[in-house]
């Protein structure tokens, strides 16, 4: 058996890579939302334990920026900007 | 909040959208808005959708995500177990952190992986005048 590599690399190649584009796009922004999710959560629950189960011991607490989220957020919003260019290029193509 | 829905049975709000399912009203920001029924309509959502409705591109992107999820979970679970068998007692590490990391990890991949997922592949075929009036032939005949 044979696997018609070209030709499945001629029709997935955009669209995989528009795909990848979204991916990565998505993954920066998410890792820019769970910086300060983690902040957050790690710093009450610091708190709590600080305040009322002190004998667990410490919990370690995370802090996040501001520059480095707004950052993280235009580094993604822009890779899945490209890549819904990208997606919109192969859909004119199909056309 | 959305205050009341009315009937399509006025002329559209939006020029693209000639086909609606509900109208709108927000009592919080006093605006009118439209539910699109036309999935070909040429509304910046539509497009989007579009898109990621081409050559699986969608599929491909839920894909990657829910596997961004798994591998966080692969990840906490080897971290733990190398830690538990082979570095325990050299020196602290905190259990708590790494779980609440990977969970927080899991929590955003799946959910905007299973968000995406419905929004693309979820939605119901929009109904039609022509298509209930062919049930009801049918149903007569």
């Amino acid at each position: 058996m044979t696997l018609a590599i070209k030709p499945l690399a001629r029709r997935f190649a955009a669209p995989a890579l528009a795909a990848w584009l979204l991916y990565m796009g998505m993954w920066t922004v998410l890792f820019a939302i769970e910086q300060p999710v983690m902040a957050l959560l790690t710093q009450t629950l610091g708190w709590f334990v600080d305040l009322f189960l002190a004998n667990l011991g410490m919990v370690e607490k995370t802090s996040s920026s501001v520059r480095a989220f707004t950052q993280n957020m235009a580094e993604g919003v822009v890779l899945i900007l490209v890549g819904l260019f990208a997606g919109a290029w192969v859909a004119r193509r199909r056309r | 909040m959305w205050g009341r829905a009315t009937r399509p049975s006025d002329p559209p709000l939006h020029p693209y959208c000639p086909k609606t399912f509900a109208r709108l009203y927000s009592t919080s920001f006093r605006t009118p808005a439209e539910v699109c029924d036309n999935p070909r309509s040429s509304l910046p959502v539509n497009k989007l959708r579009e898109i990621l409705l081409t050559e699986y591109i969608g599929a491909i992107l839920v894909a990657l995500l829910a596997s961004e999820a798994i591998i966080a979970l692969v990840a906490l679970l080897v971290g733990q177990i190398y830690w538990h068998a082979a570095l325990a007692g050299r020196y602290h590490e905190s259990l708590g952190h790494s779980i609440l990391t990977a969970l927080v990890k899991m929590l955003l991949y799946l959910g905007s992986a299973y968000l995406l997922a419905r929004w693309l592949y979820g939605a119901k075929p929009p109904v039609t005048r022509e298509s209930t009036e062919s049930l009801q032939t049918s149903r007569e005949v």
